[in-house]
């Protein structure tokens, strides 16, 4: 790591400004340990952001995804005693986050109400309609090869696209791609065989790439 | 396997994009991407969805969210070795049994004399049945004979044989409290006006025990039923008995949902889920935190992003981008009353200088696509090369080997489609005021120091970008590089969470 000085850098002759006055989070945690809901609220509302982000890029579901969150701090709370601090809060919460959105999958047998079964039974890569049914209802989303697509235009064929994956396949995607964790790991938090994150993660690139393009197959 | 995959080795490719190929499979993928066109674009466009999906930004936080929970979690906890005082209708169960008995005596008694008038004095077994009831259940281990009548040590038998089936269902129903048990008992025997001509005033002493047929009475002993829920009720209510509060508390599973009654409407649904068993999303020995210890924010290189923008390619091969047309096109925008205008020089493709600035009112943090984070916190200031950031590196490793830096300037590139009238208003804000309470300021700049996009915004009116620039860089400061900036420039003061 190569060290430059304190006083330069790209911001060297920025002038700063006063220190913020915060807590640092290590003392709101002990607080809130103690039973401080004072406390808890401003660890809350510092994670609400980022917790809200990882629970909805795996379930794309505003209302799923509102009462995950709030299981998921409700959690935090009661399992506040237990934290360690081995690894930050944000990991933490991270990980509760990531295991009640999985939960709440199962819960709501995300496969059947959004119809998405064909994309994880079918052997071949389907382009998926707008509905999430191969081939059938919905506008169909003009064949385009990818390279063409404007980086606007492919943000929201994703958008849509990841939309009608099936959510334990968006899990993986998310781990992989926002987290960039190992498949290791993800096989730890997802309780899969390693072997099938991999295929499940290449099947789910497939699909989403053909979706994109707007493929029929 | 499909013959598809058998023919073009998609997941291999998919591992190989991720660097989680074996050596062996890497070297097959190789072999076959060189004589195979249709699987290098194929890795190209995976690559492509990798970026693209790394920056995407999710909706913001509804707002309320977070009073929603402030409101789901638990009354302010006691503190350790702090015991919490119960109120007394909530206490074990002989305290309670025993008010109860208290509070039956003292109806009794206040009856009595009422019977005693109306009736001149006939004796009041049903102040005996009553008390002996009470006893009854208080003390469901005393030995038979004991004085205490057999009919009523079992009250729900008894009070089957006075109101019939219906009754006793009622009783018996795990809902219904072992008070209202004693409470219907109690008034069932001590109300004479109203049961005494129908069960307990026609019959009295060993005769009830006799009296099977008392089923021919049961539409009016129903309606009796009725007038003594409805005392039993009111006597709840004058003596503070809360019908909720007599009831048992809650099973608390292991993530304590709260009880219906606590829960705002549109969180019900939730409360209804089974018990978590995280046994089987968590396998045996992965539970311990280090698993998740070490999260990348996000990202891959920035010479991979650029290449989601129209118009970038590598038309000769080189490795490096060739910048044209549509690019051209897309950073001639206006930011704000801000002319971005510049046009992207190739140089900015070359990985070697291009930077994203955030200036806060209080501190600055700045990097570089080459690795390089610098931090201004009043007078601490410091810049580290982070490792494994610079573009060699990226460009030597595996093609997608993630890079938590370049997100960020994907965000940055992205600043544009997200203007609004907030943002302008912020932009006038930030040009009359300054850096005030809440002014703040995110540029791109390309390698040679020209402004490719500069965003203002203050207050609450703060684009999901910048949010999320904000969000990540604050991340890259204070979690993942902060060892590094601590161990080069000592302890990083407190950096405050940007609001959204």
């Amino acid at each position: 790591m190569r060290t430059l000085s304190p006083t330069r850098g790209m911001l060297g002759g920025v002038s700063g400004g006063r220190l913020p006055a915060a807590a640092g989070e290590q003392t709101l945690i002990e607080r809130a340990r103690a039973g401080d809901r004072q406390a808890f609220d401003r660890l809350m509302e510092a994670h609400l952001s980022r917790v809200w982000d990882r629970v909805w890029r795996i379930l794309r579901h505003r209302e799923d995804c509102e009462d995950v969150v709030q299981e998921v701090f409700l959690t935090a709370y009661r399992s506040l005693p237990q934290f360690r601090g081995e690894s930050s809060l944000s990991t933490w919460l991270a990980r509760i986050a990531t295991t009640r959105a999985l939960n709440q999958i199962e819960r709501a047998a995300e496969k059947v109400r959004r119809a998405s079964e064909p994309l994880e039974e079918s052997v071949g890569y389907p382009a998926l309609s707008a509905t999430g049914n191969p081939g059938t209802g919905g506008p169909r989303l003009a064949p385009t090869p990818l390279q063409e697509l404007e980086a606007r235009e492919l943000r929201r064929r994703l958008s849509e696209c990841l939309s009608q994956l099936p959510a334990n396949w968006r899990v993986i995607l998310s781990l992989r791609d926002v987290d960039s964790l190992a498949y290791e790991e993800i096989s730890h938090i997802v309780g899969i065989a390693l072997g099938t994150v991999r295929s499940r993660l290449a099947r789910a690139r497939i699909a989403l790439r053909h979706c994109i393009r707007g493929e029929t197959s | 396997m499909t013959s598809r995959e058998n023919e073009h080795p998609h997941e291999l490719i998919s591992a190989y994009l991720d660097g989680e190929a074996a050596s062996s499979e890497r070297q097959m993928v190789e072999m076959h991407l060189r004589g195979c066109a249709e699987c290098r674009t194929l890795l190209d466009d995976l690559r492509r969805l990798a970026l693209a999906a790394s920056a995407e930004i999710p909706p913001p936080v509804p707002a309320g969210l977070a009073a929603r929970i402030r409101w789901r979690l638990p009354r302010q906890e006691p503190k350790r070795g702090e015991v919490r005082r119960r109120p007394w209708w909530r206490a074990p169960l002989p305290l309670s049994a025993a008010a109860s008995l208290v509070l039956a005596v003292c109806v009794v008694w206040m009856l009595r004399g009422e019977l005693r008038l109306a009736q001149g004095q006939p004796e009041l077994r049903a102040s005996k049945l009553l008390i002996d009831a009470t006893v009854a259940q208080e003390a469901p281990d005393a030995p038979q004979g004991s004085g205490v009548d057999e009919r009523v040590r079992q009250p729900s038998g008894h009070i089957q044989e006075l109101f019939g089936q219906e009754t006793v269902s009622s009783a018996s129903d795990p809902e219904t409290t072992k008070g209202e048990v004693e409470s219907r008992t109690a008034l069932a025997a001590v109300i004479p006006e109203d049961l005494g001509e129908a069960v307990l005033g026609e019959v009295s002493g060993d005769e009830l025990s006799e009296r099977k047929d008392a089923t021919a009475k049961i539409p009016l002993q129903r309606m009796k039923l009725r007038k003594v829920e409805k005392e039993s009720r009111r006597s709840r209510e004058m003596t503070g008995q809360r019908e909720e509060q007599a009831a048992p508390e809650p099973k608390v599973t292991s993530y304590d949902q709260p009880t219906p009654a606590e829960q705002p409407q549109s969180s019900r649904r939730v409360s209804k889920e089974e018990p978590v068993d995280e046994a089987r999303i968590y396998p045996e020995g992965t539970r311990d935190q280090e698993r998740y210890g070490d999260l990348q924010i996000l990202g891959r290189s920035y010479a991979d992003l650029m290449t989601l923008a129209p118009g970038v390619t590598d038309t000769d091969g080189d490795g490096n981008l060739n910048v044209r047309g549509a690019r051209e096109v897309d950073f001639s925008v206006r930011t704000g009353t801000v002319r971005a205008g510049t046009k992207l020089k190739e140089s900015a493709a070359f990985p070697m200088g291009a930077q994203v600035i955030v200036e806060f009112p209080d501190h600055h943090i700045a990097i570089s696509d080459t690795g390089l984070i610098s931090i201004k916190i009043g007078d601490y200031a410091c810049s580290v090369q982070v490792e494994g950031e610079t573009p060699s590196e990226a460009r030597m490793e595996s093609p997608a080997k993630p890079r938590a830096i370049s997100s960020i300037f994907a965000l940055a590139a992205s600043l544009e489609s997200h203007m609004n009238d907030e943002v302008s208003g912020a932009v006038e804000h930030f040009q009359t005021a300054g850096f005030g309470e809440s002014a703040r300021r995110i540029t791109l700049q390309d390698a040679a120091g020209q402004t490719v996009r500069r965003l203002h915004y203050a207050g609450t009116s703060v684009p999901p970008p910048a949010a999320e620039i904000e969000r990540r860089l604050l991340g890259l400061v204070r979690e993942r590089y902060r060892n590094e900036i601590e161990k080069a420039c000592g302890p990083l003061p407190q950096l405050e969470e940007a609001s959204d």
